[in-house]
């Protein structure tokens, strides 16, 4: 049984050469487990003899159905016909009695889909408790990596950093599936889920070698594809350690994708994140040779970010001639509480801005500068927009100064709706101020 | 639900992904501690209704919701709550952080998970 099990395995997940982690161990971890493949086998061939059954009975049943009906037509135009009658009664109990096989057939299906899904979890479950084993004990691992076991390492690496994660991707390097992995990139006739398939494993195994296979697949023609490999890309040189030269090498293999129109604003912006500090040369060179678009989500990006890392480049777009970009550079600067003193006189300019967006934003950062603008923030609270006012009392009040501010705007302000928000913000009231 | 012995600080995983719960299970164990498991919300609270932890160890993307929404269940004078999750942006850490009584981003160190949990139980 195990022999069979095991024989088949390899044959059909293409395992490529002898495993050099893995014993000819004959003991009762194996046995176990090649049982359990054998069950997670027969099911699969089981579900295949199912849908042969299945479709043969179907064919059947039309065959019989339409034979039934040129029957029945040939007898009603012959002159001195027969009843039909028998022939009708005879057709009606062999389709119902194959419509009750059929639906038994169908149940028994689910059952055994189900029973091959358990296998499945449970054949990952034990990989998983066994590359624990040997990585942490040096126990041999039973067999070599089938298709659950590399799920189970391929999310073991996903999770752990350091020592214990890089001998796992070796293992997998050793066991021949990263070798193999990138031979089928290299196929142009590849189906597109085994591709998928292909780039989902690389992107959790994050291995330098095969940066270059999936930077290659930035570029397939299929946009699913793409995506997956821009993301697969971006995990790997967010977690990789990568020399600047490789980085910067990268980054500029992303920006032409990205910039060359290929993908989502949304992807992009993931591929930043999941970048994450490794991101910053992509999101540099975004941030100069994008589109108003893209440039504004980068800047939304960096904006979740917090970090000031970008502030040279982020300062030069407050002056860009479109609002989104102006609004998202002012935003960067308020969100990283860490606003440049250079940037004083363009976010006091903008908070004339005639777009209210953008005056939001500069009211956040006008509220952070040192010495605090008195004089223009007192005209903010005074703002026909509601939102504009809100975010300026909120910047206030999170200093002294700011606070002592808004005491005397709640006295004496001429604009009640400016009062009444600096009111609101002083008694923590969380949607202070009426809308004008 | 998985039993634990009760001599040693005892540990509830909630965690979805059945390969991350035996990596934690498989390290703590192996420090000695009394582990328990729990792979979505539902079961974790049924677990908090019986057992009184010394530590949760709570994911953040459960099947059937947020993990902290299991906080209000947690006794927090007697159990402490180590926030592990893969989404490790700025806002999601200061938020857990505040929450919780630490966060762990994934993936992590197997050692500085080992010895975040000891300084916790």
């Amino acid at each position: 049984m195990r022999d069979r099990g095991q024989a088949v395995l390899e044959r059909e997940e293409d395992t490529p050469g002898l495993p050099s982690g893995v014993s000819g161990d004959q003991g009762a971890v194996g046995r176990r487990r090649a049982r359990s493949f054998s069950g997670a086998l027969n099911s699969q061939t089981l579900l295949v003899w199912f849908g042969l059954l299945t479709l043969g009975i179907s064919l059947a049943l039309t065959l019989l159905i339409v034979s039934t009906g040129f029957t029945l037509l040939a007898e009603h135009l012959r002159p001195g016909r027969a009843a039909v009658w028998p022939l009708l009664i005879f057709t009606c109990t062999v389709a119902g009695l194959t419509c009750a096989v059929l639906a038994l057939l169908q149940f028994v299906q689910l059952g055994v889909s189900r029973r091959a899904d358990t296998d499945d979890v449970e054949d990952e479950q034990r990989w998983t408790e066994d590359l624990l084993a040997w990585s942490y004990t040096g126990l041999a691992l039973p067999r070599p990596l089938g298709r659950s076991g590399v799920a189970a390492l391929l999310k073991l690496r996903d999770s752990l950093q350091g020592e214990v994660s890089d001998r796992l991707r070796d293992l997998y390097e050793q066991q021949g599936w990263l070798a193999g992995d990138l031979a089928r990139l290299r196929r142009r006739a590849l189906p597109l889920v085994t591709r998928a398939e292909v780039i989902e494993r690389l992107a959790l195994l994050r291995h330098p070698v095969a940066l270059d296979a999936l930077a290659g697949e930035l570029t397939h023609r299929n946009s699913e594809i793409r995506a997956l490999a821009l993301l697969a890309v971006a995990r790997s040189v967010g977690r990789l350690n990568l020399p600047p030269q490789q980085q910067r090498r990268l980054s500029l293999t992303l920006r032409g994708a990205v910039v060359g129109g290929r993908f989502s604003v949304g992807q992009v912006q993931e591929t930043l994140t999941l970048m994450d500090d490794a991101g910053l040369p992509l999101a540099r060179e975004l941030l100069h040779h994008a589109g108003p678009g893209l440039c504004a989500a980068t800047l939304d990006v960096l904006a979740r970010r917090r970090s000031p890392a970008l502030h040279g480049e982020v300062l030069a777009l407050l002056h860009s001639p479109h609002p989104e970009v102006r609004a998202g550079a002012l935003k960067v600067l308020a969100r990283s509480r860490d606003v440049p003193p250079e940037a004083r006189a363009a976010a006091l300019d903008l908070s004339y801005d005639p777009l209210p967006f953008v005056r939001v934003q500069a009211a956040k950062v006008a509220a952070q500068l040192e010495p605090l603008p008195e004089l223009r923030l007192w005209m903010l609270l005074g703002d026909p927009h509601w939102w504009v006012r809100r975010a300026a009392a909120r910047g206030l009040i999170r200093h002294p100064v700011g606070s002592a501010l808004l005491a005397r705007v709640a006295q004496q302000h001429p604009d009640r709706y400016a009062r009444d928000m600096a009111r609101g913000t002083l008694e923590g009231e969380p949607e202070s101020g009426a809308k004008r | 639900m998985t039993a634990a012995p009760s001599t040693s600080p005892t540990v509830l995983l909630v965690e979805d992904s059945a390969a991350i719960r035996t990596l934690q299970r498989f390290l703590l164990a192996r420090s000695g501690l009394a582990v328990l498991e729990c792979p979505d919300l539902v079961q974790a609270e049924e677990t908090l209704r019986s057992v009184t932890p010394d530590l949760v160890v709570l994911d953040l993307n459960l099947p059937d919701g947020h993990g902290l929404n299991l906080l209000r269940h947690i006794d927090r004078r007697r159990t402490r709550v180590l926030v592990m999750t893969g989404m490790t942006q700025q806002h999601t850490a200061e938020h857990s952080e505040h929450q919780a009584d630490a966060f762990m981003p994934k993936p992590f160190r197997p050692e500085a998970f080992v010895e975040q949990v000891r300084a916790l139980t």
